[in-house]
């Protein structure tokens, strides 16, 4: 007689995150665990090998041989990558979140950070920066979040969707009124993590700013942006999908019934499913804006060529975490944020 | 239905558990003797006690193992004793340790010490007058001291040489284990019994207390006179333990009767209080991954045609709040694969 396989059934020690012991700490009930979601950070998932030498039942052996790190307890730092459910297993696409840096502004400055931008923090960095690089202020890598700047200056925009030359140029919809396989693709909220002692987040329509849903021991303050309920961070697909937030995230096509490239989904003219597009501003806080107090502890000071002036500035490196609410995509977008001192 | 990254925990998913975990603690003579040159010990100027860790004190990797004292009720047949040192402090120390362990009776007079574990006992013979008071560490002890037959033993030298104590030994052990008393303000207890060189079989004798959550152990000074065994020879001035107790600092008693401990064991407990959280992963869900080695220009990495079974590999269970903060993390030991043909009920077990 065999044993009976128990193998379904693990046991785990956990442990708290810093978060969850200050919470703990607190005593004011905010520790409560509701719900649990499980990770993937260690997989690579193109170590799975699909047609491999040693025949059928070998695809994965590198990945199941991977070892797995002992638990983090910065609560930013673990479960950076979740595993999904959907409840069609037959999908083959999956939607991701990336920068768009068609529009203006664009990353084009070779010497900022890659795939980010340089941030001014105040009024007197911006006004150098636009005397010294004419066309800073549209595009260049530029990012303007002292209070006062506009949504076209401050703001950052998020493409959601199917990022892949073997589907036709269309829309991912969140109602069961578009394909209904596509439907569960949409993404109709996000998770947006930034330094609280550095940035804020702002509404693009008006500017006014937004406010965390908490802020961790780390000063990491998360904010959740959702359709419906904060519309005016979402822009419009063409047929009534969306906020108010600008621009428009819809298929818009030339004379030549050619794709304008406003989307950084879709690597062709003709391809990719657009899904949400989400759209906030930064807003530089007041410490940055009237003290190098933070820059000394955290930042440095360095030589950044603006147009063709080499010039010094006060320097802090820091990231925007976006994350895909349900389809769990996340995209890190770095920032140099910069203030000139004479 | 959209995707999600996130399932509820209903009731039915938490459970609370309460575990105890023990450590076995052995102490040998040789930390209490002074391995360390007496590095190790630490005296104090205000003399009521002394303690003992396991490396020179002033080392920052040095933990604290216990403190010693003693002490004499005010009343006891040594208090007409003439040449005594420390009256105040040897009568303040019994009366302490009366109070906290004993409690008071119905006057509100302080119970004596009594090592038949009736606190308002008139019997003289069952008075501990005259009282050796081994005081534990709450890093050894944790929440108490294990309740267990045999559990607390603890070996004294008994010859009357000075020179050579464990020629003849007293073994001090808890007898009675989990049948604990509860009549002690200071929680369980039960009475030691001792057994040693020269007593017949089954012949054990109560000879102190040990207290179980407040980590202590008292013994009457008897032990070291020849009502047990013999009338030892405390120190090198081959006084007796009631000379030392009337003339001898409490520090300076204390070194003397460390001199005659051979090894104390015991095992401690911790109350572990548990919320086991029963993450259920079913087998149409967490199949796919936001991981971004997943996806080859959106395309899934795992599958060739839309008919392949997904495929996910957990790593990681996160456990969150209402706001989705990340309160706590678990790990698996090894990446698990997860299929649609497959499900898991991972036990996540957070502990306090």
């Amino acid at each position: 007689m065999a044993f009976i396989d128990n193998s379904g059934d693990i046991i785990l020690d956990a442990v708290l995150t810093d978060e969850g012991r200050r919470r703990l700490a607190m005593g004011d009930g905010s520790f409560r665990i509701t719900k649990f979601a499980l990770g993937d950070d260690e997989i690579d998932y193109s170590l799975y090998d699909k047609t491999p030498a040693n025949g059928t039942g070998y695809e994965d052996t590198r990945i199941l041989q991977l070892p797995v790190f002992e638990a983090f307890t910065n609560n930013t730092t673990s479960l950076k990558n979740r595993v999904i459910s959907y409840d069609d297993n037959s999908l083959l696409y999956l939607p991701v979140v990336k920068l768009n840096n068609l529009l203006s502004p664009t990353t084009t400055n070779a010497s900022g950070p890659v795939g980010g931008y340089f941030v001014s923090v105040d009024s007197s960095t911006t006004t150098l920066i636009g005397n010294l690089d004419k066309t800073a202020a549209s595009s260049n890598g530029y990012r303007f979040a002292q209070a006062g700047a506009s949504a076209d200056q401050s703001r950052l925009i998020l493409d959601q969707g199917l990022d892949t030359a073997n589907l036709s140029l269309g829309y991912l919809r969140p109602s069961s009124g578009g394909n209904s396989q596509e439907s569960s693709l949409f993404e109709s909220a996000y998770l947006v993590e930034v330094d609280n002692r550095l940035l804020g987040l702002t509404t693009p329509s008006d500017l006014s700013v937004a406010t965390p849903s908490f802020i961790d021991d780390d000063n990491i303050a998360t904010y959740m942006f959702a359709l419906g309920k904060d519309s005016s961070y979402f822009a419009m697909q063409s047929g009534g999908t969306g906020g108010a937030a600008e621009p428009s995230y819809s298929i818009i096509t030339d004379t030549n019934n050619t794709r304008v490239q406003n989307s950084v989904i879709g690597p062709g003219d003709q391809d990719g499913r657009y899904g949400s597009r989400l759209v906030f501003g930064l807003r530089s806080s007041l410490n940055l804006q009237t003290s190098q107090n933070l820059f000394t502890r955290l930042g440095t000071t360095e030589s950044i060529t603006v147009g063709s002036t080499p010039t010094s500035f006060s320097t802090i490196n820091t990231v925007v975490r976006i994350t895909g609410f349900n389809t769990g995509y996340r995209v890190e977008v770095p920032l140099k944020l910069l203030k000139y001192t004479s | 239905m959209s995707a999600t990254s996130f399932k509820s925990l209903n009731a039915k998913d938490v459970q609370l558990t309460r575990t105890k975990l023990h450590e076995a603690i052995p102490l040998t003579g040789t930390i209490l003797s002074g391995t360390y040159s007496e590095n190790n010990i630490k005296n104090y100027s205000h003399g009521m006690f002394q303690s003992v860790y396991d490396y020179p004190y002033l080392s920052s990797s040095a933990n604290h193992i216990l403190d010693l004292t003693l002490g004499w009720a005010s009343d006891s047949s040594l208090s007409g004793s003439t040449g005594v040192t420390l009256r105040n402090k040897k009568n303040d120390i019994y009366n302490e340790m009366s109070q906290v362990l004993a409690g008071y009776d119905t006057t509100g007079s302080i119970n004596k010490l009594n090592v038949s574990g009736n606190f308002g006992s008139a019997v003289a013979a069952d008075k501990m007058e005259e009282v050796l008071v081994f005081n534990f560490a709450r890093l050894l002890t944790k929440d108490e001291i294990q309740k267990q037959a045999n559990g607390f033993t603890m070996t004294l030298g008994v010859s009357s040489s000075y020179a050579t104590p464990f020629a003849k030994t007293l073994t001090v052990y808890d007898k009675d284990g989990v049948n604990a008393r509860t009549n002690s303000p200071a929680g369980e207890f039960n009475i030691l019994y001792a057994t040693g060189s020269g007593f017949a079989a089954s012949s054990e004798r109560p000879c102190g207390l040990l207290f179980y959550q407040a980590g202590l152990a008292v013994l009457t000074s008897s032990v070291f006179k020849s009502d047990f065994v013999e009338a030892c020879q405390m120190n090198s001035t081959a006084q007796t333990v009631d000379q030392i107790l009337v003339s001898g600092s409490i520090s300076g008693s204390a070194t003397a009767i460390r001199h005659r401990v051979q090894n104390i064991s015991f095992n401690n407990t911790t109350e572990l209080n548990s919320t086991v959280y029963f993450c259920r992963a079913n087998n149409s869900e967490f199949n796919y991954s936001s991981n971004p080695t997943y996806l080859s220009s959106s395309q899934i990495r795992v599958k060739e045609i839309k008919s392949d079974n997904p495929i996910s590999y957990v790593t990681t269970v996160g456990l969150y709040s209402e706001d989705n903060a990340l309160l706590a993390v678990a790990k698996l030991s090894e990446p698990v694969k997860k299929t649609p043909a497959e499900e898991y009920t991972l036990r996540v077990r957070l502990d306090y």
